[in-house]
């Protein structure tokens, strides 16, 4: 298997075996970080979809001071942002498709009562998750569900450092209140809870 | 640390929080205090979550096919970079070819022959202000040599001299030509160059046939000038040098030079000559054998005609060879005030001089880049076979490598 470098050399003279192969471990990571953002899969395909085409014609501008991961992330995310500027004035979009998917995609091996729970915490996740603004919404998924590091997501987001600390700061807030409201779903808190009842 | 404190500091836990005072103080808080430390619980069970919020997420099928064939569709109808790349190379190599191949033709290098079509190309269009009345005049079907337009002069073996351009096929007779000039010149310092021309005249060798002025001078009718006509003659080889020295002296307003080649008539005349030479011969034993009276009266009386036809047709072949050995030049100059701009003709004549000459240069460039072309179809039909064959080549090759 050729490494990165090699195919993205390849890659940058036109070459679509090259390109898929560059591209196709980052697919996935590429179209969930689509979803976080956006909230519904029909738009999550299309901007994927967009952003991957964007990755391929720009591969020629594209000069190695990121890591491909980083920089085929910040294409996405800007495709991402963009749209939801030009949709500032639509309605929000219903997170039901999302919440169905990973409802199907749990494997049958595991208790199913557990798997509801997972699942509607999951639920619950990708709600507040939604409730987001864009900015602190892109920061969160990439710091908290994507991975990245504080520095990468600021290249991502092209922000300095201070204000993704700061912006992933107050998501996480936001989230836990927002959660808060579910707090049945999260049993380590139901026992604290308890304890907490016990105390007073 | 205050559980208000606790709180603001609660969301940058752990990976924003630094190990030291104030994390051991948030750890420590954790510790004491119940809802805080239900808080942190909270918090840290989110962010578990998060992390493996997309650990199911499957890629749509539609997706990951859409996104390929579009790339594939993209990559097969623009060419690749490495081809665009390949196209310029090919691109200004050929331009290389097309213009460094003529101008190597054109300096000589390349197709010596071409250059020397070239050349006699170029001169006409240097002398293009040189008229040629006479389709008799003998130009461009010069010789080429160096001195294209020499006359020639080998009527008589010893005018078969240094700087005659004459040809002929083996013993062919050679072409007689008459050259004369005719140039206007302006000058300023009118009595200098009058004589530094006739100095000049003097240093070729030449002679002045006729010469008239007229007109009073500038310097007491400033409105007025004088005007010299002068015909010389100057020695057919030294003509050249002539004309150009007489250039210098003062601003050209026109230049002539015709060459009429008069070779038929004179090798017709030549011929007749001959033939009443030995006609003469013939009269004259006639007439020493002769005894009748009326006889020698009729014989001299043919023979003085034919001798009149003799001399006539010399003095006529004399009169050629004497102009094919001296060019006549008619020089006309003008005396002009010296404050006169020859220099800066009108802005206007000078954008269109300057347009034509450009049109003219392109055109005989493009004139030939034709010509390279042609001459170098052959060769560039060679480099072709051999180009397809080195990529055939190279294709087989990478296919095996691959």
């Amino acid at each position: 298997m050729q490494d990165d470098t090699q195919l993205i050399t390849h890659a940058q003279r036109g070459d679509a075996d090259a390109f898929e192969a560059l591209l196709a471990p980052h697919e996935r990571k590429i179209y969930a970080l689509c979803l976080r953002i956006l909230g519904n899969q029909e738009d999550a395909k299309d901007c994927a979809q967009e952003a991957i085409l964007r990755i391929w014609r720009s591969l020629g501008t594209y000069r190695r001071q990121a890591s491909f991961t980083t920089w085929s992330c910040r294409i996405a995310t800007n495709v991402c942002l963009d749209l939801l500027r030009r949709n500032k004035a639509r309605p929000a979009v219903s997170l039901d498709t999302v919440a169905e998917v990973r409802f199907e995609a749990t494997d049958g091996r595991a208790d199913p009562h557990a798997q509801a729970e997972t699942a509607a915490r999951k639920r619950a996740m990708t709600e507040g998750i939604a409730e987001l603004s864009p900015d602190m919404r892109a920061a969160l998924v990439l710091r908290d569900v994507q991975g990245f590091s504080y520095d990468e997501v600021a290249e991502v987001l092209q922000v300095p450092l201070g204000t993704v600390k700061s912006r992933v700061s107050r998501a996480r807030d936001r989230l836990r209140d927002a959660l808060r409201m579910d707090a049945e779903l999260f049993p380590e808190l139901t026992v604290y809870a308890d304890e907490r009842r016990r105390d007073e | 640390m205050t559980c208000r404190e606790f709180m603001a500091l609660l969301p940058r836990y752990p990976d924003d929080m630094p190990e030291g005072e104030q994390r051991s103080a948030f750890l420590e808080h954790a510790a004491e205090c119940s809802p805080c430390a239900e808080a942190l619980a909270e918090h840290e069970a989110m962010l578990a979550s998060l992390s493996t919020l997309d650990e199911d997420i499957e890629l749509p099928a539609s997706l990951a096919d859409s996104w390929r064939s579009a790339i594939r569709r993209e990559a097969d109808a623009q060419p690749s970079q490495r081809r665009r790349w390949q196209g310029w190379v090919a691109t200004a190599a050929m331009i290389a070819l097309v213009f460094g191949g003529t101008s190597l033709m054109r300096r000589g290098v390349l197709f010596p022959e071409a250059a020397k079509q070239e050349y006699v190309t170029v001169t006409e269009q240097d002398t293009a202000m040189l008229d040629a009345p006479e389709a008799e005049v003998m130009m461009a079907e010069a010789p080429a040599s160096d001195d294209m337009m020499s006359k020639s002069m080998a009527a008589t073996p010893m005018a078969d001299e240094a700087g005659s351009a004459v040809t002929g096929s083996g013993d062919a007779q050679q072409a007689v030509v008459l050259r004369s000039a005719s140039i206007t010149l302006e000058c300023e310092r009118y009595d200098a160059d009058l004589a530094s021309l006739k100095t000049l005249l003097e240093e070729s060798g030449g002679w002045m046939e006729y010469q008239s002025i007229y007109g009073e001078a500038i310097a007491t009718s400033p409105s007025g000038g004088r005007t010299a006509y002068l015909r010389l003659r100057v020695p057919d080889a030294a003509l050249d040098g002539f004309l150009d020295a007489v250039q210098s002296i003062g601003h050209v307003t026109s230049s002539e030079v015709t060459a009429e080649d008069v070779s038929e008539r004179y090798y017709d005349t030549q011929g007749r000559l001959d033939m009443y030479k030995a006609q003469r011969d013939r009269l004259t034993a006639l007439l020493s054998e002769a005894a009748d009276m009326s006889d020698i009266i009729e014989i001299d009386s043919r023979l003085s005609e034919v001798q009149y036809t003799i001399d006539s047709l010399s003095g006529q072949l004399a009169h050629w060879n004497a102009r094919a050995d001296n060019a006549t030049v008619s020089i006309t100059m003008r005396e002009v005030a010296a404050e006169r701009e020859y220099a800066r003709p009108p802005m206007r004549q000078r954008l269109s001089d300057a347009l034509e000459s450009s049109l003219l240069s392109i055109r005989a460039y493009l004139a030939d880049i034709l010509v390279f072309l042609v001459m170098a179809a052959p060769y560039l039909v060679f480099i072709v076979v051999i180009g397809i064959a080195g990529y055939v080549v190279y294709c087989v090759f990478r296919r095996k490598r691959k």
